[in-house]
């Protein structure tokens, strides 16, 4: 094998220029990505006390080793928060797949007068800024003079109008999920819509030659068909929930909502995982809040790890 | 210095003998006999000398001015204010001490003040001066970016009380904080406010035979608690949406209740160390007083709620006919021709008060004492210089200037404003405000919140979502405020005590043994 030598000094000099042309990229991606995430987990091990210099708040720190994160697991509102989130989660996802996937199936049908308007019309809400959708549901729900409140007060309903949308603890987080399905069904509807057009007609005219009702083509066809973009918006959902924030702070205005009552700890109702660790960071708990985030990912990690699992079990 | 003098021209005696004057002692009088090449020297080291001078006096001429940074979130209608005062303090200081400074306005919203302040400080690039929140005063001491000013050599008074009986004092005391065992004057107070009863007047004439039917005067406002909730049940129509009272459930908007009922919030205890001391009689008191409005008579239209119509809107849409608000609103209902006037916060009734041990059992309406029960709260902004600051003795002045009598008459003759110089108060002409005396009046009632670090955590984490509680009808006024206090012992003053005991023991360490 005379030519060993040669071709591995060849492939070296490949490398080489691959490590070159890629350097730029590891370069920034070690300043604005590996460095932050190191230091936020060593801001994780710290705190900031009370003497704490503004000149040096971060170098200025006590040491407190895993304490932030035994305080955060041991805090009835941290595991609240969790909570609240999952709940968000269990109410948004489902609630926004089906009315995505129903928009779909209905806009779908190309001889529909003005269909074309109307998933334009669907899916402007999405591309508004969430704070702005937020202040205008905000104003929606108000029990007071809101349109909502006076409606199903027409309608012989007067409990929102005593007790609210956002002022309430049990309508708070439904409230809120109402308000994102709305705004984020467009966007569903649209990745649906190229899903279905990726099935092919075929199999509906297989279905229809066995004498398959509408009903049997859609549950037991297209569905099951939609399987890998439906869990693949479970996934991006669950992420955008968990990372939740901006929606809470803007509908609850910042306070995360009415309080109750959580074995024992007065709480708010809205307060999310996202706004939480906002709180902490607002009140400059700079290491409570970096502890939180890391517990965060982790909770992420393990839903990716999750999904990616069942995605890859659907694919085979 | 002539003797001296003469002695320097007149040399040594053998040169003189060299010289060879006749008379030595007519020699010391007469200038000496130099050669003209010393003549020549010593002229051109005169020369050279006053060349240096007008060098120097030039280039002190030419130095560059003093130059300060100045950050405030005045609103915008204030600003041209601000400037005039700012240009007439440069002036002024010209004048007197012949040096130029400038001083370079910063706009920084004022909600995001104090986090502006931290970026600052962080980047090093904290303004000269900052006007803030009197209520964010304490977390930029304990955090070392406001510089004692009673530790200036230009500090203007003997002691800080004696500063202090010039101000409005419950304004004044939102910058007096004790950090580490020591008590410092942080700021000064640069604008004022409080909360007064503003009442619709068109809501209430709107009822006024109705209000006369129940024995009340639709012409004025009411006076105390129990004739709000009188007022209230007359003008409330919950199929109309109209409320009497409308009231927000933050802590600082909560205040006044708690200074009527005489709560104390924190105090210390016989070791001088902080607890807390919001329960009690009086503190129920103020909180079924405040939550009763709503719960038990019905006449708060739930402004209170996050989600709901706030005070302030529900005001301005003629909802609520009676609210808590501060002057800062009177110019934007003014401007939407709402008919409107303002009153002293209503205060605890006589037979409450009395009850309460809040004023002597012999007290009457017309009684000194039972006027200071409509006791409200204090806000406003305060003005620091920063511990980085170049110039912090130009920047004191320039806090004096602004709140010097002649500043604080202009800001309360032409926007309204309540002076905090106590002599700025006197003898104004408030023609195109007329509600400001009413405010005056209020805030020499006033009281300022206890000036605590970790003051978000105490009003966001802690005392807001209980009485939040409390006004859902889920939790009692005793058991709020026993949870409000063991949280404010656990996460306000135990960092506050653990660290002035920490500090104690090092002044102790210090001192030398048997002292």
């Amino acid at each position: 094998m005379p030519n060993q030598p040669r071709r591995t000094r060849r492939l070296t000099a490949d490398a080489l220029w691959g490590y070159i042309f890629i350097a730029p990229f590891v370069v920034v991606a070690a300043v604005f990505l590996v460095f932050p995430i190191g230091y936020s987990f060593y801001l994780s091990l710290r705190e900031t006390t009370l003497y704490s210099s503004w000149y040096n708040q971060f170098s200025d720190m006590v040491w407190m080793g895993a304490g932030n994160y035994v305080s955060l697991l041991t805090s009835k509102v941290f595991w609240y928060s969790l909570l609240a989130t999952f709940l968000y989660a269990a109410l948004l996802i489902p609630l926004s797949l089906a009315a995505s996937l129903s928009l779909a199936l209905v806009l779908n049908n190309q001889r529909l007068p003005g269909y074309q308007a109307l998933r334009s019309a669907f899916f402007l809400p999405h591309v508004f800024d969430v704070f702005v959708v937020g202040i205008i549901w905000l104003l929606l729900f108000n029990s007071t003079s809101g349109p909502f409140a006076s409606l199903f007060e027409a309608l012989g309903i007067t409990w929102f109008k005593v007790h609210g949308f956002l002022d309430n603890p049990v309508t708070v987080l439904p409230s809120i999920a109402f308000a994102m399905v709305l705004k984020g069904m467009g966007f569903g509807m649209v990745l649906f819509i190229v899903a279905l057009h990726n099935i092919p007609e075929s199999i509906f005219e297989a279905a229809d030659i066995d004498g398959a009702s509408p009903a049997q083509k859609l549950f037991r066809v297209t569905i099951p068909l939609l399987r890998p973009m439906i869990l693949f918006l479970v996934v991006t959902s669950l992420m955008g929930v968990l990372n939740g924030f901006t929606e809470f702070y803007a509908m609850t205005r910042a306070t995360g909502g009415p309080s109750v009552s959580f074995l024992g700890e007065t709480v708010q109702a809205g307060r999310v995982s996202g706004l939480h660790l906002y709180r902490l960071f607002d009140e400059s708990f700079y290491g409570h809040a970096a502890a939180m985030s890391f517990i965060l990912l982790v909770i992420a990690l393990l839903i990716t790890a999750v999904n990616f699992k069942l995605l890859g079990d659907r694919s085979q | 210095m002539r003797s001296s003098g003469v002695g320097r021209w007149s040399g040594p005696l053998s040169e003189r003998k060299r010289r060879g004057c006749p008379d030595q002692r007519e020699c010391r009088r007469q200038p000496p006999c130099a050669p003209v090449w010393q003549a020549a020297l010593a002229g051109l080291v005169r020369v050279l000398s006053c060349a240096g001078f007008l060098l120097v006096a030039g280039a002190l001429a030419a130095a560059p001015p003093a130059r300060l940074t100045l950050w405030q979130g005045f609103k915008f209608s204030e600003v041209p204010m601000l400037r005039r005062n700012v240009d007439e303090f440069v002036a002024e200081y010209r004048q007197r001490t012949g040096r130029e400074v400038v001083i370079e306005i910063g706009q920084v919203p004022f909600s995001d003040m104090v986090k502006r302040l931290k970026s600052a400080a962080l980047a090093r690039q904290m303004p000269d001066m900052a006007i803030i929140d009197a209520n964010s005063m304490v977390q930029l001491a304990f955090g070392g970016v406001a510089l004692p000013l009673d530790t200036l050599p230009n500090f203007p008074a003997a002691s800080i009380d004696e500063l202090r009986a010039r101000y409005v004092p419950g304004a004044f005391d939102t910058n007096v904080i004790t950090f580490k065992g020591e008590r410092h004057l942080y700021g000064l107070p640069a604008q004022t406010t409080t909360l007064a009863l503003f009442w619709n007047k068109g809501m209430f004439r709107a009822k006024a035979k109705e209000l006369r039917e129940a024995g009340l005067d639709p012409e004025r406002a009411p006076r105390d608690w129990d004739e709000v909730v009188r007022y209230g049940k007359v003008l409330t129509e919950p199929s109309k949406n109209l409320y009497g009272f409308g009231m927000n459930n933050s802590f600082w908007f909560s205040m006044p209740f708690y200074n009527q009922y005489g709560v104390e919030i924190v105090r210390r205890n016989e070791a001088g160390l902080l607890e807390a001391a919001f329960r009690g009689p009086r503190a129920e008191a103020a909180v079924n007083r405040r939550v009763g409005l709503y719960r038990e008579h019905g006449i708060e239209g739930g402004a209170w709620r996050e989600g709901a119509l706030d005070p302030d809107q529900g005001f301005l849409n003629q909802r609520y006919a009676m609210i808590l608000v501060g002057p800062w609103q009177i110019e934007n209902f003014r401007s939407s021709g709402l008919d409107f006037g303002v009153a002293l916060v209503p205060r605890v009734p006589l037979a409450e008060a009395k009850a309460l041990g809040l004023v002597p059992p012999d007290a009457d309406e017309n009684s000194t004492a039972v006027h200071a029960l409509s006791a409200s709260n204090i806000g406003g902004q305060n003005i620091m210089v920063s511990t980085s600051s170049k110039h912090p003795d130009i920047a004191l002045e320039f806090a004096l200037h602004f709140t010097s009598e002649k500043v604080q008459r202009a800001w309360a003759e032409e926007l309204g404003q309540i002076p905090i110089l106590l002599a700025a108060q006197q003898n104004l002409k408030l023609d195109k405000f007329p509600e400001v005396p009413v405010f005056i009046e209020q805030i020499n009632l006033a009281k300022p919140l206890p000036a605590l670090p970790y003051g978000g955590v105490l009003e966001t984490e802690i005392v807001n979502p209980e009485m939040n509680l409390v006004l859902q009808g889920r939790q009692t006024a005793a058991q709020a405020l026993e949870r409000i206090c063991a949280q404010i012992e656990r996460r306000v003053l135990k960092p506050v005590n653990d660290a002035e005991m920490a500090a104690r023991a090092e002044i102790r360490a210090k001192t030398p043994s048997g002292n």
